[in-house]
């Protein structure tokens, strides 16, 4: 009796466990799907033909991962033809491919998904016999449109339960297109006049403006500048990262100079953001 | 017998005593007066001064005249005149049961506006340039604000009292000083407004009329100050470092000022936004209250000195009132020169001070507020980032060819017209660097990617060219057409400072 129970007890833990472990999982891919892809039809492929050749499938390259265009079909931007470094915040729709160079009979690719090393969405999906190379990719997207889950996902893909390739890609965080362009004004405190020829100086991250003084005006603490035209306007060559704490040194004849530690240039911030300056006469 | 003429006119005999000096009757009455009106116009002006203010800045915001230059800056005159106009009406309207010659006062204000103008003002900004050095780093700030420009304007207060009115009998109560000095400082004050105005080509009304009231206000108390220590000066014996320390707290006063409203209006960066619209008023304030402030403490010292003179308990008086007069006019006049001595250490050091550098064999100096610049292929290269932006650059290249000087500035202006627009040698010259003969070149280009990578910019420079040993040395001065004459003077002692 006493055996019983026992058993009883764990097969009910058991099934709890199961249970709950299946709910996560559910819960945490409910939002995930595989998006429609057209996967250009290999060249020389001929689904009559026998594939006695091709035994077993195998990754030519890395994973690299990509966007979808209007027809669905594979891109590259043009200034990534390499593949992505990374998605943007607010991307709805990840695309990671590897080429192949066969596929044997009866093959199935078997695609995890995982955020942060956990593993959120699984899939298989069959694939006909070809004895030329070709690419797979598995578009996950989130089936209302939503932002994916900021953070570092991964990708393996899988033919009987052999591992064929893997990579990842950070979405949203830090990457480096969460930047932000800089323009402004420089104005007379008193007079509102535009103040032309001043200078604008962004210090490298991590240097103040007494650091910069004190070491000798080194060019490399400086990160990018700028000088106002005829109405005072600047525009910064290169663009701030947001949450950032820069130093920001002003300029101009006859005016007292600004320096300034720990601008910060927040989260929700326009793009271009704007940055007027005012300045006061030295005498 | 000297000694027993009445201070004041210099002809009557002296009947009375206070401080060591002698009065006639009348004389002695005026000096023991105390002149309330004076006071209470000064007070009343603060206030007249700061509703005039408001009214200002609220008719620009609610007008927005669109004006333009020539009727705006007549407009700014006027303004600029207003503080002092405003004053000297106060001044009148309370001073009519015992009126100064109206002459007087008004020939302090234009006698002060016209020194300033004439000597003051040429002396800290085309002879000094202070505006360009003075917020270097702190020390050179505090130097210059008090030594300099609180040291030349008290200087230039003093010596219109002093010259022009001191010794006319009409200055015959303590409060004279108070009233002279203040409009002489009234008559700089608007000196600088008139400045300000004309420089800056009008501008906001409002917010200039802020800044002209500031500068007024602040000045009247400078010169209240001085003011005291003339009258004190005039009617009683004082030590000979009696208006020495007149002079050199007025200065202090002045510098203190400066640096406070620097540090109340620093100018601002703000971030996803626009200024304010309104003009900032924390220096405007600091300076009606420094003029209230002065205003009360000046009263209630002579209201004190009165009180004294009236005890009875007074010095014989024994020196001659005149000889002692000169003797302070002469330690004025030398405290002054120390200021300025002073002023001028501090100017040297902003400006002539100088980095030693020692880099692949070259040893020299470059001023020491330019920044170090160096980049890859310069062997050296000093920019005054926060100045001008001119650049003092170092170069070598292999000769392997053995070109001569000219070769190699032919060299030279192929990359420059590849990299740059309008690329033209305008001079050429032989001569020396280091003692090593050198070819003298004198160029101009555009620089379509200037530091905003905006707008083209046009370049101006000079190249001194030396062969030497299988390599060029090519040092290379490189600025803007406008800075061009003010940055030559500091490349050639660059030159002078180079051995290689």
């Amino acid at each position: 009796m006493k055996c019983q129970i026992r058993f009883f007890a764990i097969v009910m833990l058991t099934v709890v466990a199961l249970t709950a472990s299946a709910f996560t999982a559910l819960a945490a891919a409910s939002n995930l799907h595989r998006a429609s892809v057209n996967l250009a039809a290999p060249a020389n492929s001929d689904p009559d033909a026998p594939n006695a050749a091709c035994t077993k499938m195998s990754a030519t390259a890395d994973v690299y991962w990509a966007l979808l265009n209007e027809d669905d079909e594979i891109a590259l931007p043009e200034d990534a033809p390499q593949g992505l470094e990374s998605y943007p915040s607010g991307t709805n729709l990840i695309v990671p491919v590897f080429e192949y160079d066969c596929v044997p009979k009866k093959a199935a690719i078997v695609s995890v998904f995982t955020l942060d090393g956990e593993t959120v969405y699984t899939d298989k999906e069959s694939l006909k016999a070809s004895e030329s190379e070709g690419f797979y990719a598995y578009p996950l997207g989130t089936t209302d449109g939503s932002p994916m889950d900021e953070g570092e996902w991964g990708v393996e893909y899988y033919n009987n339960k052999t591992l064929l390739t893997s990579g990842s890609i950070p979405v949203g965080g830090d990457e480096p297109l969460d930047t932000v362009t800089v323009i402004g004004t420089v104005t007379d405190a008193k007079t509102k006049k535009p103040i032309k020829g001043a200078v604008i100086l962004v210090l490298v991250e991590g240097v103040t403006v007494q650091d910069f003084i004190d070491g000798d005006q080194q060019e490399e603490d400086i990160f990018t500048g700028a000088k106002t035209n005829n109405k005072g306007q600047f525009e910064l060559e290169s663009p701030l990262t947001r949450e950032v704490e820069y130093s920001v040194i002003v300029v101009a004849k006859g005016y007292k100079p600004i320096g300034q530690d720990g601008l910060v240039i927040p989260t929700d911030a326009e793009d271009p953001v704007e940055l007027p300056i005012t300045m006061v006469k030295s005498k | 017998m000297a000694a027993q003429v009445c201070c004041v006119d210099h002809q009557r005999a002296g009947t009375q005593t206070i401080g060591g000096r002698w009065f006639c009757d009348e004389h002695y009455q005026k000096a023991t007066h105390m002149r309330r009106g004076a006071f209470r116009s000064g007070v009343l002006a603060v206030v007249g001064l700061l509703v005039f203010v408001a009214l200002v800045i609220g008719l620009d915001q609610v007008l927005k005249p669109d004006l333009a230059i020539t009727p705006l800056l007549l407009v700014g005159i006027v303004l600029a005149i207003v503080p002092a106009v405003l004053w000297l009406i106060f001044f009148y309207q309370q001073d009519r049961l015992e009126p100064e010659p109206v002459g007087h006062v008004a020939r302090m204000f234009v006698l002060g506006l016209a020194l300033a103008g004439a000597i003051g003002i040429p002396i800290t900004d085309q002879l000094f340039r202070v505006q360009d050095w003075l917020f270097r780093d702190n020390l050179t700030a505090i130097l210059g604000s008090v030594f300099l420009i609180g040291g030349v304007e008290a200087f230039i207060i003093y010596a219109t009292v002093r010259y022009f009115i001191f010794d006319l009998p009409e200055f015959d109560e303590r409060t004279d000083g108070v009233i002279y000095a203040t409009a002489a400082a009234l008559g700089y004050a608007t000196a600088l407004n008139l400045q300000f105005i004309l420089n800056s080509g009008g501008g906001a009304l409002g917010g200039a009329e802020v800044l002209m009231v500031e500068v007024a206000l602040a000045h009247a108390a400078f010169g209240g100050l001085l003011g005291y220590f003339l009258g004190r000066a005039r009617l009683e014996q004082e030590p000979i470092w009696w208006l020495p320390l007149g002079l050199a707290l007025t200065a202090v006063l002045n510098g203190a000022f400066n640096l406070l409203r620097g540090q109340l209006e620093p100018g601002s960066i703000s971030i996803g936004g626009q200024a304010s619209a309104l003009p900032g008023v924390g220096g405007l304030i600091a300076a009606g209250a420094l003029a209230v402030v002065v205003a009360v403490i000046v009263y209630a010292l002579i209201n004190r000195d009165i009180g004294r003179s009236l005890s009875g308990k007074q010095p014989a008086a024994t020196a001659d009132a005149a000889k002692g007069d000169r003797q302070a006019n002469t330690a004025t006049v030398g405290t002054f020169v120390v200021l300025l001595i002073v002023a001028a250490f501090a100017w040297n050091s902003a400006v002539n001070s100088t980095t030693t550098f020692e880099v692949s064999g070259f040893k020299g100096a470059y001023p020491s507020y330019f920044g170090d610049a160096t980049a890859e292929g310069d062997v050296l290269r000093a920019t005054d980032t926060l100045g001008t932006g001119a650049e003092f650059i170092i170069a070598t290249r292999a000769n392997d060819s053995g070109l001569d000087a000219k070769g190699i500035a032919s060299q030279l202006g192929g990359e420059r017209s590849t990299d740059y627009a309008m690329y033209k040698v305008t001079d050429t010259a032989n001569t020396t660097v280091a003692g090593k003969p050198a070819l003298m070149q004198s160029f101009a280009y555009i620089d379509p990617q200037s530091l905003t990578g905006a707008e083209p910019e046009v370049k101006q420079g000079v190249d001194y060219i030396v062969v030497d040993a299988g390599r060029a040395v090519m040092i290379t001065l490189l600025t803007t057409p406008d800075d061009l004459p003010n940055v030559e003077p500091l490349f050639a002692r660059f030159l002078n400072s180079l051995s290689f």
